[in-house]
């Protein structure tokens, strides 16, 4: 037999977990599950892939290359 | 009143599907429609009558349909027909959903409600399926038709009184489902 009394709280706890960020969540994974439920069903599925963007990082600079240099400045010449 | 099972907890319902020439199912079979009033599971229908109309309506691709009957354990069942206080509950249920969704700016739709109920409520609060009154609908207007009466007014405008309740019932799971077997066959 259901206690719906205890359902009910129950209901109301598990509802106001969910914040806007774990109901985004779980739409994503609904949405993803249903793509790929249609997917096992047979059924054609666009698939778009996201354009990749080039991310530039600067990983050395002009101080760190004559630091290498040393005062050897003409080696940075070559 | 619900045709009773082996036990009280237990009634015999309807599952209609389409006549198949390659012979008989030996377990109902799921609904993933999206259109599905109650989300994904095992639908059946509690009176014979309208497994028939579901057929006739629905079920005759292959030029006729079957009925098959079960018995279904509803012990952990929202009985949302008969039971008043189960009625409330899902009412408030469905609206608080549905409200913390729109609270939240996020779109709601039928398939999503049931999903978000299925995978984040139904299952931890022990509730196994869902006894549920239908609309009434003839989409074919077909006649002669029982569970309205056509009342025909003065100024001739016809109006259906629907008496009969369309109860369905969906089971999320196929554990509380036992003797299932064919009904009718090859119907049209």
């Amino acid at each position: 037999m259901l206690d719906i009394d205890k359902l009910d709280k129950q209901f109301d706890e598990i509802l106001s977990s969910f914040s806007e960020e774990k109901i985004q969540q779980w739409i994503d994974f609904a949405e993803e599950r249903e793509t790929m439920e249609c997917l096992f069903n047979g059924e054609s599925v666009n698939i778009s892939m996201e354009k990749l963007k080039p991310k530039y990082v600067i990983v050395s600079n002009s101080d760190a290359l004559f630091e290498k240099a040393g005062e050897n400045n003409y080696a940075l010449a070559a | 009143m619900m045709l009773r099972g082996k036990t009280d907890n237990h009634i015999i319902c309807y599952h209609t599907q389409e006549f198949r020439v390659e012979g008989v199912i030996d377990e109902p079979i799921i609904c993933i429609s999206k259109d599905a009033w109650l989300g994904k599971g095992y639908y059946f229908w509690v009176d014979e009558e309208f497994a028939k109309y579901w057929g006739e309506d629905f079920k005759m691709s292959t030029g006729a349909y079957d009925v098959y009957s079960v018995e279904v354990d509803i012990t952990d069942f929202l009985n949302t027909v008969f039971n008043e206080k189960h009625y409330f509950a899902f009412k408030k249920w469905i609206e608080k959903a549905s409200n913390h969704f729109i609270k939240k700016n996020k779109t709601v739709t039928l398939k999503r409600l049931h999903q978000f109920l299925a995978d984040n409520f139904w299952d931890k609060m022990g509730i196994k399926g869902i006894i549920y009154d239908d609309m009434p609908i003839n989409v074919n207007h077909k006649p002669n038709r029982k569970y309205s009466v056509v009342i025909h007014s003065e100024d001739k405008r016809h109006s259906f009184f629907y008496y009969k309740k369309r109860i369905q019932l969906v089971s999320f799971g196929i554990d509380n489902i036992s003797n299932f077997a064919l009904h009718l066959e090859e119907q049209n």
